[in-house]
């Protein structure tokens, strides 16, 4: 090696690595003239992707013959977990997709941070809808609502539900059959699970057998597994006030009322302290039949079917009467309280995915016909028809064949009396900053008063989150809210 | 004579200078551009907070200049500084730990008796272990429900210990995870007191033995002494490793940073040290307040470093 070389071939080393990046970008982005093109990544599991992506070669023939364009779709799989991060290490760089399936609870982040285009703002989606309330009359409202975000006082649509889920009670039918003569003997139904918690904490008393390590009900403590008691009991988490200012809403009797029920269950005795780190999660214990009863959702129906479980699913039980009448709880469903009694005062929350269009989309439009043909009615019944999905538009829910997934009109029924999470940015603050360690108190220390909880809980709401919200309205000086 | 001698070396000196340097120019950009411009970059983004407005397209474009706001919040967050203090806690618990148990293995294995070889391999295993796998161990070991180690609580009497669980326990969660930790990384230890026991002259522990040396007069009068390097390399690079102590921390705690423990009014975490909370901070994007924390974090090893500096250079 010549000494000009000795000194040079660094030099060259990255000059050469320089070329190829700009080589590889250059030619990711070309793009063939008149033709279309649409990048979506998506999270959903390997045989749902199968499906997701069929439906999309179906809608790029269905839009060329409508157009008499070229309109190619790429559907690439970002792992559910890992979609918010690398959206975010994308955006950087200006190569976002044009359709993102995200969490749920992200889209406030996504849309404060103008990542999003607004829907219904869009040519295509005033011609489709009108209007957005127009909109929400099609899908199911609680996870239509995950899509609208109020920012800076102004609410608008960021996405439109893809995956719709919720949480519901998994009972095991074979524990509950063995002890079905001690059951009948306390005056209850074998054949059933628990309708309201006082209920709950019965049946535990007869299903528990500590000498084999099996508890009547396996508890989760994180913020997101206790909306339904917090939705079933009225906590709002947050208020808006007249000026649009956010407020704390945790302080009151509803809040220390569902802070003391979950505080009774987990002291009952009949709970297998599931909630404790290192300890057999809920759903593990369920599928190991060392828990009777917990609460999860649709995506673990194929894990217990596959692991032989005898289960059914039924709502998440009520308020106790006495509760109901205490707080003067309205029912989340008065039409089906002849039906359902106690239990249409049952609530959950709704998890799930929404589609959102970048802002750095080249064609919102098309991406919101690609969004509004996969949630059209009949894509929505093959989904889940062919799935066991739960479709997000109601009109598919009517006369749907559930035949192969029996448990579907179960979630269904569920959804029908949850309520949306908060809207609020920073979900993972207010979870694992601010909530968690609290209950892990409460569960923990028998004498931590729940009204100490709720203070700290509000007084760090206000100060981490809602303050900077807060900072940003026109009343409050403007400039912008600082996160962080 | 001896001036243009001296003028001659002085000239050479240069020329070696030089030649050295444009050596080193390969290196110096790199590191400029990979370590000196990130450090820089670092710090001025330190000086600035992202907002939940920020706009997600050019999040540090659109950042707020804060001065040394940043600083001022962290310096006064009572999480932050009980991050610190669980920090040195770790520090103290994984360094002198592992060192006695590293040096015990040593000192049990450094003969060349049948099956040592084995014990060795075995007890340095774990070592190579990814830190998730361990974890994920550990937790089954601690599990309240017929885990290992909660079934050797209830025979040993302490069963409201065991029901609860270790980790669950806010004063043992830190303690567990050490514990779990020195087990893993006691077998790298061994194998470097190892190769320093070697190094030792036999004749001077005969010399010992000679002069009625008891055994433990032996190991701390001739044994220790001999072993210093190896001792203040583990405590070094024992206190970088707490300072980045993270993956063991996420695994043992479900992510959470531990059960929740009330000190001073304020509720905090059991096993929050410093790096599990940038990584917190730096997860919701408070890219500002995440690069202040690390600036302060590497002013507390600078002091540290500038200790153990001090030490070495009194001993020696």
């Amino acid at each position: 090696m010549t000494r000009l070389s000795f000194y040079l071939s660094p030099f060259s080393f990255f000059l050469l690595f320089a070329v190829a990046c700009d080589s590889g970008a250059g030619a990711s982005s070309t793009r063939e003239e008149g033709a279309a093109t649409l990048e979506i990544w998506q999270g959903f599991k390997l045989e749902e992707t199968a499906v997701f992506r069929r439906m999309m070669k179906e809608f790029e023939l269905e839009w060329e013959a409508a157009n008499g364009r070229d309109l190619t779709v790429t559907v690439h799989f970002v792992a559910y977990d890992d979609m918010f991060p690398k959206l975010r290490t994308a955006s950087l760089a200006g190569l976002t997709p044009d359709i993102a399936f995200v969490d749920a609870i992200k889209v406030t982040d996504l849309a404060l941070g103008q990542a999003l285009v607004k829907l219904d703002e869009l040519e295509s989606f005033k011609k489709r809808y009108g209007t957005r309330d127009e909109a929400r009359r099609e899908f199911i409202g609680a996870s239509f609502d995950a899509g609208v975000v109020n920012r800076k006082g102004i609410a608008n649509l960021y996405g439109l539900p893809v995956q719709t889920t919720t949480v519901s009670m998994f009972w095991n039918r074979a524990i509950f059959r063995a002890k079905a003569g001690a059951l009948r003997a306390a005056g209850l139904d074998p054949n059933r699970p628990p309708r309201d918690w006082d209920e709950l904490i019965e049946y535990g008393r007869v299903l528990t057998d500590v000498d084999k390590g099996v508890y009547g009900f396996g508890m989760h403590s994180s913020l997101w597994f206790n909306f339904p008691m917090f939705n079933m009991y009225g906590v709002d988490v947050v208020a808006y006030d007249e000026a649009g200012r956010a407020l704390p809403a945790l302080d009151n009797d509803n809040g220390r009322a569902a802070l003391n029920r979950i505080r009774t269950i987990a002291a009952s005795g009949v709970e297998g302290g599931a909630w404790k780190r290192s300890a057999l999660f809920p759903e593990a214990g369920f599928l190991n039949q060392k828990y009777a009863m917990i609460n999860t959702g649709p995506w673990m129906v194929e894990n217990f079917a596959n692991g032989g479980l005898d289960f059914d699913i039924a709502l998440i039980p009520a308020p106790p009467q006495a509760d109901i009448d205490a707080l003067g709880l309205p029912p989340k469903a008065p039409e089906w309280v002849e039906e359902l009694g106690i239990q249409a005062w049952s609530s959950s929350n709704v998890g799930g995915q929404t589609g959102v269009i970048m802002r750095t989309s080249a064609q919102p439009d098309i991406a919101f016909e690609a969004l509004d043909y996969f949630t059209s009615e009949a894509r929505q019944r093959e989904w889940a028809s062919e799935l066991g999905q739960i479709p997000v538009r109601l009109a598919a829910w009517e006369d749907l064949d559930t035949s192969k997934y029996p448990f579907l009109p179960r979630f269904m029924q569920q959804l029908r009396l949850s309520q949306r999470i908060p809207q609020i940015v920073l979900f993972g603050k207010l979870e694992l900053d601010i909530f968690n360690p609290e209950i892990d108190l409460l569960l923990q220390k028998p004498d931590y008063p729940v009204q100490t909880m709720l203070e700290n809980m509000e007084r760090n709401l206000e100060e981490l989150i809602l303050g900077r919200i807060n900072e940003s309205l026109p009343d409050a000086g403007g400039g912008s809210a600082p996160k962080g | 004579m001896a001036a243009k001698a001296k003028h001659s070396v002085g000239r050479i000196t240069l020329r070696q200078d030089l030649a050295a340097g444009l050596y080193l120019i390969p290196f110096l950009i790199v590191f400029i551009i990979f370590i000196g411009y990130p450090v820089f970059h670092s710090f001025w983004i330190s000086l600035h907070r992202v907002t939940i407005y920020s706009d997600f397209y050019d999040i540090f474009g659109s950042m707020e200049m804060v001065g040394l706001d940043n600083y001022r919040r962290i310096t006064s967050d009572p999480i932050f500084w009980w991050s610190v203090v669980l920090t040195f806690a770790y520090a103290f618990m994984t360094i002198v730990g592992g060192m006695i148990l590293s040096l015990a293995l040593a000192l049990a294995l450094r003969k060349a008796k049948r099956g040592f070889g084995i014990l060795r391999a075995g007890f340095f295993l774990p070592n190579v272990f990814d830190i998730f796998v361990v974890g994920v161990i550990w937790l089954m070991l601690y599990n309240p429900n017929g885990g290992l180690v909660s079934m050797m609580l209830s025979l040993g009497g302490a069963t409201e210990a065991a029901q609860q669980g270790v980790l669950n326990n806010p004063w043992l969660t830190l303690p567990a995870i050490a514990f779990a930790m020195i087990l893993k990384n006691a077998g790298f230890g061994m194998i470097l007191f190892l190769v320093s026991l070697a190094n030792i002259n036999e004749s001077i522990f005969e010399a010992a033995q000679v002069d009625g040396a008891s055994p433990r007069q032996t190991l701390f009068r001739i044994t220790l002494p001999q072993l210093r390097p190896i001792i203040i390399f583990l405590a070094i690079t024992g206190t970088v490793g707490s300072l980045n102590a993270f993956g063991e921390i996420f695994a043992m705690t479900d992510a959470t940073g531990g059960s929740s423990v009330q000190v001073a009014g304020e509720t905090l975490q059991s096993a929050r040290i410093s790096a599990f909370h940038l990584f917190m901070r730096f997860n919701e994007s408070a890219y500002g307040e995440a690069a202040a924390i690390s600036f302060v974090l590497l002013g507390i090893a600078l002091i540290i470093s500038w200790i153990n500096f001090k030490i070495l250079g009194q001993s020696d």
